[in-house]
């Protein structure tokens, strides 16, 4: 019995030594000489793999607060969730979802340069990330950055975002990818909060272009989500449920697609998509839409 | 030597492959971020894995009409390991970086909101295997 333990740690010793060995074989050498075309690659059998053990990413929350303001639609601060409520989330479930909630409110803020609002709004960003235990991403070296660009929004918007990049690595990393997801739908919920209320008072074709067009964000949320059902808690599962429900709503909307050949600028590195989309929604979907995401939010926030 | 030491070492050597191989990404995310520049917000995920052979990583990705993107995409601590591929819903190709000597990062100007699918793998030229990293940012 020994013996073979003795073997396998041995095995094990190869295999340490493997690992920091080959750890380094990834840098290369320094040549850049690249061929203008390559070898056929063999696809006949490729083995699709996916990433982050995602299929999916959603879009942006920053980049809808940014889309708001250039819709010319004033600053609407009953929109956010108050910072007060932060003190009311003691599970990582409301803590995860509310971290993304804050994250888009703050980029909010950030756009429209409510500055003295948004340190506030870091500060809950803050609690809250301490408390999911991805303190890590607010080191010192980045409160030193968010401190002195205070005054400047795009920097400012720059740091939020990698923050929340670096927290979604590091769950991930840690095995903690279902408190990723609800930190993404979070950002996700409080973006389409954000736009139908603004619908409600301001009927703005870009914004409501851009409500329809989270159906397929929608459905890909609900993807990332569903190998976790079942397993994480009752209030996952029934916030999946909802999500699906509102699919369902979404299911209505009609995305017309016509593919165009892009433009390439190959000096700028820069291709130009003139495909072409056209989003067909109507006030009762924008009605129902408007109703499920107020009933979800409310439920996340209180 | 005694079992528990065995069984101490045994532990000690699995965490450390573990968190050496993440360690790694993490490097290398560093270094893919480098052609992320700062007028390129990113869109705070990240998305990495670890390939071998011919494995494709793929995945899909909601581009709003009226914005620019970048996509980095880096395979090791040099420029040119990976290929990367954007197609549409209908698997139209829309670029790829094999056309354009592997280039680490290339720019998109959406006119339409486009539904796309990203193919990333290893340039059969380079390393066998190795973490597929791609980083996404718009342009403010």
């Amino acid at each position: 019995m020994l013996k073979v333990q003795h073997k396998g740690f041995i095995i094990l010793i190869f295999i340490f030594i493997a690992s920091l060995t080959f750890s380094n074989c990834n840098n290369g050498d320094e040549d850049d000489s690249q061929n203008d075309t390559i070898d056929s690659i063999d696809l006949q059998n490729p083995t699709l793999v996916k990433v982050n053990d995602r299929l999916f990413s959603i879009p942006s929350p920053f980049q809808v607060a940014l889309l708001v303001k250039d819709s010319k639609v004033p600053f609407d601060k009953s929109l956010l969730n108050p910072t007060k409520n932060q003190v009311n989330y003691s599970t990582n479930y409301k803590q995860a979802l509310n971290l993304g909630i804050y994250g888009a409110d703050l980029s909010y803020l950030n756009i429209y340069e409510q500055l003295p609002d948004a340190a506030s709004y870091f500060a809950v960003v803050k609690v809250l990330s301490k408390e999911l235990g991805i303190s890590s991403t607010f080191d010192e070296k980045i409160m030193k950055r968010i401190e002195n660009n205070n005054n400047n929004k795009d920097s400012l918007l720059y740091i939020l975002s990698t923050i929340y990049r670096d927290a979604d690595s590091y769950l991930f990393n840690n095995d903690r990818n279902e408190i990723g997801l609800l930190i993404l739908a979070g950002g996700w919920i409080e973006s389409l909060y954000i736009m139908t209320r603004i619908l409600h008072v301001n009927s703005n074709e870009e914004i409501l272009s851009r409500v329809g067009e989270q159906k397929h964000p929608l459905d890909n949320l609900i993807e990332l989500m569903r190998p976790y059902y079942g397993n994480i808690s009752d209030e996952f599962d029934v916030f999946l449920e909802e999500l699906v429900e509102l699919a369902a709503i979404f299911d209505g909307v009609v995305i017309e697609y016509t593919y165009s050949e892009p433009i390439v600028d190959e000096l700028n590195k820069l291709t130009t998509i003139t495909s072409s989309s056209k989003t067909i929604i109507n006030e009762y979907q924008i009605q129902k839409i408007t109703e499920m995401v107020d009933s979800i939010r409310m439920k996340i926030i209180n | 030597m005694n079992k528990f030491s065995y069984y101490f070492i045994t532990v000690l050597i699995l965490v450390t492959v573990k968190f050496g191989v993440f360690g790694q990404a993490e490097t290398q995310i560093k270094f893919c971020s480098s052609n992320l520049t700062n007028d390129y917000v990113s869109d705070g995920q990240q998305y990495i894995s670890l390939l071998n052979g011919d494995e494709i990583a793929e995945f899909r990705a909601t581009f709003y009409g009226g914005s620019t993107y970048r996509v980095a995409a880096c395979s090791g601590l040099t420029n040119g390991n990976l290929i990367f591929s954007v197609y549409d819903r209908d698997r139209n190709e829309l670029f790829s970086n094999r056309n354009y000597k592997n280039s680490p990062y290339w720019d998109f100007k959406f006119t339409s909101t486009t539904e796309c699918i990203i193919e990333a793998q290893l340039d059969p030229k380079g390393p066998e295997s190795g973490f597929a990293i791609l980083l996404i940012g718009f342009k403010q």
